[in-house]
C-alpha cells in the first residue's frame, strides 16, 4: 500500500476504481472494527455474553406464553418454545445489525470528519460482528432442538445460506438508513418503529402458513420472512422450500446492491453533512 | 524528480448552510431526482450541463477552491497560508480524502497522514494496547507493522505499566502522549499539518514540528497550514498563498508572507463584522494606515524585550465623529489577547474628528515575551457604547534570549532577598 498511487478525482469511473482498491487496502481496518465493536459491546455490561443468551430466550418465552399458551397461535407442528426461538434468534441479530448500522455514520462522525477510509467498513463490521451473537443463539437453538427431538442435520448445512440472506438484507437496509440518518436525524427516531413494523411483516410471532395465499406472496418480498420460515421448516421436516429461499436470496442481494448504490452516491458528502 | 503530489484543476463547490443537504426533504427529493439525470450524464449531457450551470450561478453556492494546480516533490516542505476562508482547510480536507472535489483531480504517491488526527478513534473502554492497534489501523498501519512497533510506541508514550488498563482511567497527559506516540510512529510519505486544529500546547506543537522536520529529512513531503508566519518562514521551502479559493502565489516564502500581510492588513476584524459589516469604506471612522517605530522614530517591526514602541495611526472620519476613543489591542500569534490601550482611558480627550488625521501612541516598555504579535485597532465612542470600526493591523516581533511563551505572557522583574 505504501508505494501505490492514490487518485482522487471528480470523475465517477476514477472514483469506482479507487473505491475497489481502497476496500482491499483497508481490509485490516474491517477486522479491527469488528474487534472493537465486539469488545466494547461486552466490556460495558456486567452480564456480558449472558445477555446474548438471555435476550432471545426471554423474548421467545414471553411469545410462547402470550401467543402460544394464551392466544393459542398454531405453530406448524413445532414445540411452542422452539417455534418462537427459531424466529427470535435470526430476527434479533438482524434487527440489532440494522439499527446499529442505521446510527453508525452519526456514531462515528468523529472519525468520518477527520480521516479517510471506505465508510462502508463501519456498517460492514457491524453486520459481521452480529455473527457472534447469532452463533451463540444458534448454538442454543440447536441444543433446544436436539433436546426436544426436532433436530435435522440440514439445519447445519443450510444455515450459512440463510445467514448470507440475513446479512445482505441487514447491510442493504442499514447502509441506506445510515446514510439518510447522516442527513436527516429524524431517521434514528423512526428506526425503532420501523423495526417493529418489520417484525410484524416477518412471521416471528405467527406462522406464515396461516396467511392467505395473496398475503403470503407479499410477505415473502421481505427476505427475513423467507429466512424465518426456512429455519422453522428445517427444524420440522429437515427440508425447506428452495424456491422461496432462492427468492429471498435474490431480493436480499437486490437490497444490498441498492443500499450500496445509495450509500456510494452519498459517501463523498458524508463528512460535509455530518 | 517525480512529484509526490500533483493537483490538477482542483475545485470544490459548497452550498451555504450545509453542503448538498438543504435539510428540506421536498427540495432534497427534487435534487435527488435531478441526481438521477446527472448519473445518466453521458446520455443526457445537456441536462447535466444545465444543472451544473444552474448551480454555478445559484447564490446558494460558492467555490471554496477553484482551479488549483499544485505540485509538491518528495523532501519538500510546503507552507500554505491565506486569510480565513481562503480554502486552506478545504484543500487539506480534499488531500486527506475526507471530502471529495467537485472538479479536477489529485494524485499522490504513497501513504498520506495528517497530524490533526492525533487520538482519532480512541475508545475509552478499550485498553492502551487495544487502542494502539485501533488507532494505528485507522491511521493506515497494518497490524503486523503495529505489532512490530508496539514496544517503541509504549516506551515513547511512557505508559508501560498501564498498557492493559482502559484508557478511560488514563490522565489526560497519558492520553495525549499515547495518541501522539501512535502517530509519531507512522512513516508517511506525505504529512499534512493543520496548525489551527492541532490544539495541543506549545510544547506539543514543537514536538510536531520536530517530527515534521525529521520526516522531511527522510524524503517525505510535508504540507503545512499555519497562521504563524514565524513558523512558516522558519520551516517551509516553498509557500503557497491562497485567497478566495485560488492560488495567488506559489514560490518563495518572503513574497507570500508579504502578500498575506498586505491583504489582511486593516481588514475588518472577524469579531466585528456582525456589528460594522465587512466593508471598511462604509464605516464612519476607520484607520487608513498603521506604522510602527521605535522610540527614536525609526520604522521597525522587530523589538527587543523592554523597548518602547510608537504606533502611528492614520484615520479618516467620513462624517464628524465626536469624542472618538482610539484603542489598540496586542494579540499574540496564538490568539491570546495580551494588552489593550485606550486613548480615553489613558486621558486623551478628543473633542471631535472629521476628515483625515494622524495619531501617535507611545507604549510603555514592552514586557511581552519573545513571540510574534498583531496590533488590532478598535475605534469606539468615549463610553464604549458604539463601535465605529475594528481592524486587524500589523505584526511585530519581540526578541528575548530566554523568555518565550513557555514562561508566560509577560515578564516583570521582581524583588528578591534572602531571609
Amino acid at each position: 500500500m505504501s508505494a501505490a498511487t492514490t487518485i482522487i478525482s471528480a470523475d465517477q469511473h476514477e472514483r469506482l476504481r479507487q473505491f475497489l482498491k481502497d476496500l482491499w487496502d483497508y481490509r485490516e481496518l474491517f477486522w479491527t472494527f469488528v474487534e472493537r465493536d465486539i469488545k466494547v459491546r461486552y466490556k460495558q455490561t456486567a452480564l456480558g455474553v449472558i445477555w446474548v443468551i438471555l435476550q432471545p430466550l426471554l423474548m421467545s418465552g414471553a411469545f410462547a406464553l402470550i401467543f402460544g399458551k394464551i392466544a393459542r397461535m398454531p405453530t406448524d407442528g413445532l414445540p411452542i418454545l422452539l417455534f418462537y426461538f427459531a424466529a427470535t434468534v435470526p430476527w434479533n441479530t438482524f434487527a440489532a445489525a440494522v439499527s446499529q448500522s442505521a446510527q453508525s455514520m452519526e456514531a462515528n462522525a468523529g472519525l468520518i470528519t477527520k480521516i479517510y477510509f471506505p465508510r462502508v467498513v463501519i456498517p460492514g463490521a457491524i453486520v459481521f460482528g452480529s455473527f457472534l451473537d447469532f452463533a451463540i443463539g444458534w448454538t442454543l437453538l440447536n441444543g433446544l432442538a436436539l433436546w426436544l427431538g426436532h433436530w435435522h442435520w440440514q439445519v447445519l448445512a443450510l444455515t450459512p445460506l440463510l445467514l448470507l440472506i440475513q446479512s445482505c438484507a441487514a447491510l442493504g437496509i442499514g447502509l441506506a438508513l445510515g446514510t439518510l440518518n447522516a442527513q436527516y436525524r429524524d431517521v434514528k427516531h423512526a428506526v425503532p418503529f420501523l423495526m417493529q413494523v418489520l417484525m410484524l411483516a416477518t412471521p416471528v410471532i405467527y406462522p406464515a402458513s396461516r396467511l392467505p395465499e395473496i398475503v403470503q406472496r407479499l410477505l415473502f418480498l421481505n427476505p427475513m420472512a423467507g429466512v424465518v420460515t426456512a429455519y422453522r421448516s428445517l427444524l420440522e421436516t429437515g427440508a425447506m422450500d428452495s424456491a422461496l429461499v432462492l427468492n429471498s436470496l435474490a431480493i436480499s442481494i437486490v437490497m444490498l446492491l441498492a443500499g450500496l448504490w445509495f450509500f456510494r452516491s452519498r459517501e463523498a458528502k458524508l463528512a460535509d453533512i455530518l | 524528480m517525480s512529484a509526490a503530489i500533483t493537483i490538477t484543476g482542483l475545485g470544490k463547490r459548497y452550498r451555504y448552510g450545509g453542503a448538498g443537504a438543504s435539510g428540506n426533504l421536498r427540495e432534497d427529493l427534487t435534487a435527488w431526482a435531478r441526481g438521477l439525470f446527472r448519473r445518466n450524464g453521458r446520455l443526457h449531457p445537456t441536462l447535466h450541463q444545465v444543472h451544473e450551470q444552474r448551480l454555478d450561478k445559484s447564490p446558494e453556492c460558492f467555490w471554496a477552491l477553484k482551479d488549483v494546480n499544485l505540485r509538491a516533490k518528495p523532501g519538500e516542505m510546503l507552507g500554505i497560508i491565506g486569510p480565513n476562508g481562503a480554502g486552506k482547510s478545504t484543500l487539506l480536507k480534499i488531500l486527506s480524502r475526507i471530502t471529495a472535489p467537485t472538479a479536477g483531480s489529485l494524485r499522490y504517491q504513497g501513504r498520506l497522514t495528517s497530524l490533526l488526527e492525533v487520538g482519532t478513534g480512541f475508545h475509552r473502554e478499550l485498553t492502551g494496547r487495544e487502542n494502539i492497534f485501533l488507532n494505528g489501523s485507522i491511521l493506515g498501519m497494518s497490524r503486523a507493522e503495529i505489532a512490530r512497533k508496539l514496544d517503541a510506541i509504549v516506551a515513547f508514550a511512557e505508559i508501560e505499566k498501564f498498557l492493559d488498563t482502559p484508557v478511560k482511567f488514563y490522565s489526560s497527559g497519558m492520553y495525549v502522549r499515547l495518541a501522539f506516540a501512535v502517530s509519531a510512529h507512522l512513516e508517511p510519505d506525505i504529512l499534512l499539518i493543520d496548525e489551527v486544529l492541532a490544539v495541543g500546547d506549545l510544547r506539543f506543537q514543537r514536538k510536531c514540528m520536530e517530527r515534521a522536520r525529521k520526516l522531511r529529512d527522510g524524503n517525505a513531503t510535508v504540507i503545512f497550514v499555519s497562521h504563524n508566519m514565524f513558523v512558516i518562514k522558519a520551516m517551509c521551502d516553498r509557500v503557497v498563498y491562497l485567497r478566495g479559493g485560488r492560488v495567488i502565489h506559489d514560490g518563495d516564502g518572503a513574497t507570500a508572507i508579504d502578500l498575506y500581510e498586505k491583504d489582511s492588513r486593516l481588514e475588518i476584524a472577524t469579531w466585528a463584522t456582525g456589528i460594522v459589516g465587512t466593508d471598511r469604506d462604509k464605516c464612519p471612522l476607520t484607520v487608513t494606515d498603521i506604522q510602527l517605530f521605535d522610540e527614536a522614530g525609526q520604522p521597525r517591526t522587530m523589538f527587543e524585550f523592554g523597548e518602547r514602541m510608537r504606533v502611528r495611526l492614520a484615520y479618516e472620519a467620513k462624517e464628524p465623529v465626536s469624542a472618538p476613543n482610539f484603542c489598540i489591542g496586542i494579540i499574540r500569534s496564538d490568539n491570546t489577547p495580551c494588552c489593550f490601550f485606550s486613548a480615553t482611558l489613558d486621558g486623551l480627550k478628543i473633542a471631535s474628528v472629521h476628515g483625515r488625521g494622524v495619531l501617535e501612541l507611545l507604549t510603555p516598555p514592552l514586557k511581552l515575551v519573545a513571540e510574534t504579535y498583531t496590533i488590532n485597532t478598535a475605534l469606539w465612542n468615549a463610553d464604549f457604547q458604539r463601535l465605529y470600526s475594528a481592524q486587524t493591523g500589523c505584526n511585530f516581533h519581540v526578541r528575548h534570549d530566554l523568555l518565550d511563551t513557555n514562561f508566560g505572557v509577560f515578564h516583570e522583574p521582581a524583588e528578591w532577598k534572602m531571609l
